[in-house]
């Protein structure tokens, strides 16, 4: 309507208000000339002439040939009617359907249709040399697997299409009484059964829901019990035989915080391990465990082990032990890394009495070498510093990638 | 000159349609409701045959 009315000039809204009109005064019969000019016309944007091949094609060519043949069928019946020649009214439809479903059926074994429509279409555009070439370079996976659901929509709904053919048809000649009486039956008695049965069903699903959450809940405390007595009972009682000495104390039972946070973690940090931030971890425990300190770690990000932040790992592990040398009382070694996106920076820093390196004599080689000279050698840097309150922190700090580091190196 | 299968053939089917209904109009022929409905309905079967089978044809050529 918008189109036609862009064409001659008129407003839409008028042109449709007298299609309406129209339509009831001529019984109906405008509502056909609208499908007629619905086929016939263009759409806006598309070229005109032969519109029918934008329109009809929409629907796909099996289809539209099942349709043409259950329509000739018809008309034949139709006119066997006309004729006289007529068995019975019963006939009409499931012959109709048959018809429809055999077409949909033929056109899914036609060898053309199970690969696509681009081959059948080059070789019917008088080209049968590309369309091979055509299809291979054109049709992507997903069309294919398009082609096929539809191919196999298509068979089924030509199967399911013959078969209500059949039934209907001997529904409609009482062939089907026997059975549909026998098919109620089984249907009642097996509502009754069901209806029968079905307390001691739902208290038998129900039981057993129970007795599956009551078994997995009665598994969890054995693990819990299992858990306890292995670990933290006998971390408890070897406390109590280390009563006189609060170091050892203080060390089991940090050794057992942390396998406890561990096991309720359960066992991410086994899945991490590999990186950045759980190497950094584990080496701080190890310090703590070989020198009875207290070391706390936090970290924030995360980064793979690479050469880089071996090089950061190796410096800190290094801090860490000259200050649980040197350095454990009168308070815990504090860790801190950040893992950003460009660099990696830690931090340990302790409350010891502190140092100045350049007084450290020269054999000496822990600081200078393992800490400074690995992070130089690695393109970061690392850096000795006094706490104002008392205490030293060593600062590490190495680039992600050699490309950030600049002219460090 | 190159014809387009599907058009030649539905325009020819539609106006025999067309001249079947025509003759029935003006009397020279009085065509029961019956076969008015035989015809229509073959008529569109065979549109919607030739459509199907060389549908892919002309979209071959668009």
């Amino acid at each position: 309507m918008a189109g036609l009315g862009t064409r001659i000039g008129v407003d839409p809204v008028v042109l449709r208000i007298g299609f309406v009109i129209g339509a009831i005064l001529s019984g109906g019969l405008l509502l056909l000339a609208y499908v007629v000019a619905w086929a016939a016309l263009p759409a806006e944007g598309q070229a005109s002439g032969a519109a029918m091949r934008y329109r009809l094609p929409k629907v796909r060519s099996d289809w539209r040939v099942a349709t043409g043949v259950g329509l000739l069928v018809l008309s034949i019946l139709l006119a066997f009617r006309e004729l006289g020649i007529w068995w019975s009214d019963a006939l009409v439809w499931p012959l109709v359907l048959a018809a429809f479903g055999a077409a949909l059926l033929w056109g899914h074994f036609r060898p053309q249709e199970t690969s696509g429509e681009a081959a059948p279409r080059a070789w019917a555009a008088g080209d049968p040399a590309t369309a091979g070439a055509d299809h291979a370079t054109t049709e992507d996976g997903r069309a294919q697997a398009r082609a096929r659901i539809a191919d196999l929509y298509r068979g089924v709904f030509g199967v399911l299409f013959v078969i209500g053919a059949g039934l209907l048809f001997l529904s409609s000649n009482d062939f089907l009484g026997g059975l549909r009486d026998a098919a109620l039956t089984s249907v009642v008695v097996v509502v009754a059964v069901g209806l029968i049965l079905a307390p001691f069903l739902w208290r038998l699903g129900r039981n057993l829901a129970t007795e599956r959450a009551e078994r997995v809940r009665s598994e969890e405390r054995a693990e819990v019990a299992a858990h306890l007595h292995d670990s933290v009972l006998q971390t408890l009682t070897l406390m109590q035989k280390r009563a006189d000495d609060p170091r050892e104390v203080a060390a089991l039972a940090r050794k057992q915080e942390r396998e406890l946070r561990d096991w309720l973690a359960g066992g991410d940090r086994r899945a991490s391990e590999g990186n950045f931030a759980a190497a950094l971890r584990s080496a701080a425990e190890k310090i703590e465990d070989d020198h009875r300190v207290a070391v706390e770690v936090v970290v924030v990000g995360d980064a793979p082990l690479d050469e880089r932040a071996e090089a950061a790992l190796g410096a800190a592990r290094e801090a860490l032990l000259n200050a649980a040398k040197h350095a454990a009382e009168p308070g815990p070694i504090r860790v801190y890394a950040e893992i950003g996106p460009d660099a990696i920076e830690v931090f340990v820093r302790d409350h010891g009495a502190g140092f100045d390196l350049g007084t450290v004599p020269a054999d000496r080689r822990g600081v200078r070498e393992s800490i400074i000279g690995r992070m130089v050698r690695a393109g970061g840097r690392a850096e000795v510093r006094a706490v104002p309150d008392g205490g030293t922190e060593v600062g590490i700090t190495i680039a992600r990638t050699a490309s950030s580091t600049g002219g460090e190196r | 000159m190159k014809f387009d299968l599907l058009s030649l053939v539905s325009g020819a089917v539609v106006t025999a349609l067309g001249a079947v209904v025509l003759i029935d109009s003006s009397g020279a022929v009085d065509l029961p409701l019956g076969w008015v409905a035989v015809a229509v309905t073959a008529a569109l079967g065979v549109v919607m045959l030739l459509s199907g089978m060389v549908g892919t044809d002309a979209n071959g050529h668009d």
